[in-house]
């Protein structure tokens, strides 16, 4: 074997420091976090623009309804 | 966080840690590569079916990290020396290095850094990870002739150099 192999087949192995489970953990619970906020803003987006429609509908059955196509005939037949 | 991932952490982090120091030699980069490769393999672990599958990943996930921030790195220090004019350079040394290796050992791993990207990681992986390879062509996407060609012309450079001193 070479010397320079022999060198790199005999490395310490070294041990990784154990704050890395610690960060993994708190970058997790934080994008976590990130997420369930955004899932929030979502089901509050969702639940305004079917608010909106539901009001809108209203809105304008109510106004259909005073300008209803028969409340002309009615007033044409009252002044005959 | 799961227990799979747990498991999986503490199997792998040795692996994952020590690879990351072949390729930057520094042992806080090599913190930081680890953190980013578990926070991408706990994104994956659904898609690992068996041992040997989940080790390919590993590596693969490893390599390639280490690659990105090598590039990173690479593309700060040349700001630094065009825009601060700083000349000055750290010379690394792998923690893991025998102290009668040492003087041997930084001079191999200078030289592998200088290595173009391929080369690097197939010597890597062959002769301080051991492994074999089919198993390299496996983490690389590579095939096993391409493999052998990328050792046999990085253990050329090497030779090269090593013997022309």
């Amino acid at each position: 074997m070479e010397k320079w192999t022999h060198s790199l087949r005999n490395l310490t192995p070294q041990s990784p420091p154990d704050w890395i489970l610690e960060r993994i953990q708190s970058t997790r619970n934080a994008s976590n976090k990130q997420l369930n906020r955004l899932q929030w803003y979502t089901v509050m987006g969702l639940v305004a623009c079917i608010a909106l429609q539901v009001m809108a509908h209203f809105r304008n059955t109510q106004s259909s309804s005073s300008y209803h196509p028969t409340a002309s005939v009615h007033l044409y037949l009252d002044e005959v | 966080m799961s227990e799979n991932f747990e498991e999986l952490y503490h199997l792998q982090k040795k692996r994952v840690y020590n690879l990351a120091l072949h390729y930057v030699l520094s042992e806080d980069d090599a913190a930081d590569i680890a953190q980013d490769v578990f926070i991408k393999l706990f994104e994956k672990t659904h898609l690992f079916r068996n041992q040997s599958e989940t080790t390919t990943w590993v590596y693969r996930i490893t390599v390639n990290t280490c690659i990105d921030f090598l590039r990173r790195k690479k593309r700060h220090a040349l700001k630094q020396r065009i825009f601060l004019r700083d000349q000055s350079s750290i010379v690394s040394v792998h923690p893991g290095l025998e102290l009668e290796n040492k003087e041997l050992g930084m001079k191999i791993f200078e030289l592998i850094d200088t290595l173009p990207r391929h080369q690097k990681s197939c010597f890597i992986l062959f002769e301080i990870e051991q492994l074999k390879q089919h198993e390299i062509a496996a983490i690389l996407g590579l095939n096993i002739k391409a493999v052998e060609s990328l050792l046999f012309r990085a253990r050329k450079f090497l030779r090269q150099h090593l013997t022309s001193e």
